[in-house]
């Protein structure tokens, strides 16, 4: 989780090598995918699959539904025949609380939650193990956030499948995650099990970003730490930690150094000076 | 004494209806809307897309797009004069002056070819007549209002070069130029982030608190009203259903529609649970409705929700648009949906009663049509009352204690 512009997008387009990264690496199975190409690379593309945040613009308007999820399998060369394709497209339709009539009717017909799940069913058509979801849910209503949201909850209990879940909003994060981790500014700033993170932030922006939002129980109401300014730009990132002009804690030492990673469990870890061996300067700084 | 009743209620709004007229049929994107706002109060316009509540904003500024939509009834007093009467040439001293609006998306509702200082300045009224130097210090003195440091050099830049949070605070510094005496806010932060929202958010509150401007907050986010709002109106399908005290509100949501959108919003609780979802979708706008407009889609509909328009009933500072709270109903109908209480007495007797219709087991049901009783039927005894009826197959049960007429008078004349 993280705001626009923190690379949360571009984490999960580099892992599908849908961005070639600048450098580093991306594992799996054994297999490097930043050093694959062609042909290899695009058998390797069916065990991770995307859904994009804005359903309207992902869908193609001038392809039917049904050529819409065939078209995975035919690029794969999965599938089967062609009527056993069509037998799969019907059943990844019901899988996802669609008819299978919808086959043969255009994306314009169907609203964002149809859309949305349209894109699901999309992505499962491949079989993956690992699906990226862009902020499926940002473009919803709540009502209709709850049914995309039960749909993958099912999804992943039936199918086994991983999610790299890519959203700004708290309250799914609650619901949907198991781990999260914390971006800013193109850097993971804390990392950990949901109840770590989400109860126990250490790092100062997660802190502040769990205090900016808005909460509906007024019993969870916290007291909002204001962040002075917007992110700066990822091209001319600030010097040492990327977050010192904007954090309340800062210190001499986060204008010169990028801090190393503090665990706090096996799990939890962030990346910030204030818990640096042996100093524990938050209280100081605070009275 | 006329006096009073103004300073109370700044701005009123009396059964506003706003239709489009469409190749598909009338929509009726706004179909009768009461509300009343008070100076210095923020009520929160809550709806999901397409319920009609940018649609009422726009109505309020007579900035319906024509000719397609037209206010087709309606009132709108501002201090006692109705806006909505006025012609184009008065609207102007409005619109801008003493209500504001203030847009979504920063980006669009900006001018890209001009800068900051010109947009604001052009909105400054009487500006034609300040000089240059004045008008740059004006400005300078409502960018420093909004929080944007470095006023002067923010005069002469364009829009593409600020921020989305920055371009939002320019907005809100032009609807200050004036001193609105109510400022309408459409999603204002749904475009921003969480923490650029909340810096947004404490703006408005800070120069509400300063100028004592009332604020008409329309948006989505159950958590943004539960920062910013003192009411609540919840809107559905162009229709109030709901309006309620803020704290009232989120405390106990009457209406079910109100009631649902609480139970599906996901968090930590419900996690490993199946979240709670509205089932079906918005019905569409351009049919006339006979019954609730959210029936299709209510747990707790029955068929007088079918058949008759639920009335506005109003208790206690809070209103609601649902038969459930007419005071005419039967005195314990119905109880919650929860499951088990949902079952009365005749589900524990079921066992002994002797079959009426294809799916009924009530003893006395009136119904016997072998096919089911698609309209509902009703059974009474001397303690209770039940109803049931079959929707989509399914048969659905609602008892209560029998009340001395053994049905509600308005029921009475639809069963069978």
């Amino acid at each position: 989780m993280g705001e626009s512009g923190c690379g949360k997008t571009t984490v999960g387009k580099g892992i599908l090598q849908l961005i070639p990264p600048t450098s580093g690496r991306v594992v799996y199975n054994r297999h490097e995918l930043t050093q694959l190409k062609g042909e290899t690379l695009r058998s390797l593309r069916r065990h991770f699959q995307i859904i994009f945040q804005d359903p309207y613009a992902s869908l193609n308007p001038r392809m039917l539904v049904g050529e819409i999820l065939e078209e995975g399998m035919r690029a794969q060369k999965i599938g089967g025949s062609r009527s056993a394709r069509q037998a799969r497209v019907a059943e990844l339709l019901q899988h996802v609380g669609l008819s299978a009539e919808a086959r043969s009717r255009y994306p314009h017909e169907f609203s964002g939650g149809q859309r949305q799940r349209i894109s699901i069913a999309r992505a499962l058509a491949v079989d993956p193990e690992m699906i990226v979801c862009d902020e499926p849910t940002s473009a919803l209503d709540v009502s209709v956030q709850a049914q995309v949201l039960n749909l993958l909850r099912r999804l992943q209990d039936e199918l086994g499948l991983s999610y790299l879940f890519i959203t700004h909003n708290l309250s799914v994060v609650e619901y949907l995650a198991h781990e999260v981790a914390v971006m800013y500014l193109g850097r993971i700033v804390e990392r950990g099990q949901v109840d770590e993170v989400l109860r126990r932030p250490k790092h100062p922006y997660t802190e502040a970003l769990l205090s900016a939002i808005p909460v509906i129980n007024p019993r969870d109401r916290r007291t909002i730490i204001q962040l002075q300014g917007d992110m700066p730009s990822p091209s001319n990132p600030p010097s040492g930690c990327h977050f010192h002009p904007r954090c309340p804690h800062s210190m001499d030492i986060c204008r010169q150094q990028y801090p190393a990673t503090e665990r706090f469990s096996a799990t939890h870890e962030a990346r910030c000076h204030l818990f640096a061996t042996g100093k524990n300067p938050k209280r100081k700084v605070k009275s | 004494m006329k006096k009073i009743a103004a300073s109370e209620n700044l701005l009123k709004v009396e059964n506003l209806k706003t239709w489009f007229d469409t190749p598909e049929g009338t929509v009726r994107a706004v179909d009768g809307i009461d509300f009343h706002i008070a100076s210095g109060e923020t009520l929160a316009l809550l709806g999901e897309s397409g319920c009609g509540k940018s649609i009422s904003a726009l109505s309020l500024l007579q900035l319906v797009p024509e000719p397609a939509g037209r206010i087709v009834s309606g009132q709108a007093q501002l201090r006692g004069q109705d806006v909505l009467a006025l012609p184009e040439r008065d609207m102007r001293t409005i619109r801008g002056r003493r209500m504001a609006m203030i847009f979504q998306e920063p980006q669009t509702s900006l001018n890209p070819v001009l800068t900051v200082g010109e947009q604001i300045s052009e909105a400054i009224p009487g500006g034609d007549k300040l000089s240059r130097g004045q008008k740059r210090a004006k400005v300078a003195e409502l960018l420093k209002a909004v929080g944007i440091a470095d006023a002067a050099r923010r005069y002469d830049e364009y829009p593409f070069q600020l921020s989305g949070g920055m371009k939002q605070r320019v907005m809100i510094a032009m609807t200050l130029t004036s001193e609105p005496d109510l400022l309408i806010a459409d999603e204002p932060t749904t475009a921003l982030d969480v923490t650029i929202q909340a810096q947004i958010l404490a703006l408005l509150r800070e120069l509400q608190k300063k100028t004592g401007m009332a604020i008409l907050l329309i948006t989505h986010d159950l958590g943004v009203v539960a920062e910013m709002a003192d009411r609540v109106a919840v809107m559905y399908a162009g229709q109030i259903v709901e309006l309620a005290p803020q704290k009232k509100f989120f405390s106990s949501p009457q209406h079910p529609y109100s009631q649902k959108l609480f139970r599906s919003i996901p968090g930590r609780i419900q996690r490993g649970n199946t979240l709670e979802v509205i089932r079906g979708s918005v019905p569409s706008l351009n049919q006339e409705f006979r019954g609730c407009r959210f029936v299709e889609r209510c747990d707790l509909a029955w068929e007088l929700c079918r058949m008759k328009l639920p009335a506005w009933i109003d208790k206690a500072g809070r209103g609601v648009r649902c038969h459930l709270y007419d005071p005419r109903r039967p005195s314990r109908w119905p109880r919650r949906s929860h499951a088990g209480k949902q079952a009365g007495p005749h589900r524990r007797k079921q066992a002994r009663l002797v079959k009426r219709c294809c799916r009924c087991t009530i003893s006395r049901c009136t119904s016997r049509s072998t096919k089911g009783c698609l309209s509902g039927s009703w059974a009474t005894s001397k303690r209770w009352t039940a109803s049931h009826w079959i929707l989509h197959g399914v048969v659905r049960w609602r008892w209560w204690v029998s009340p001395a007429a053994a049905r509600p008078p308005s029921a009475r004349a639809y069963s069978n």
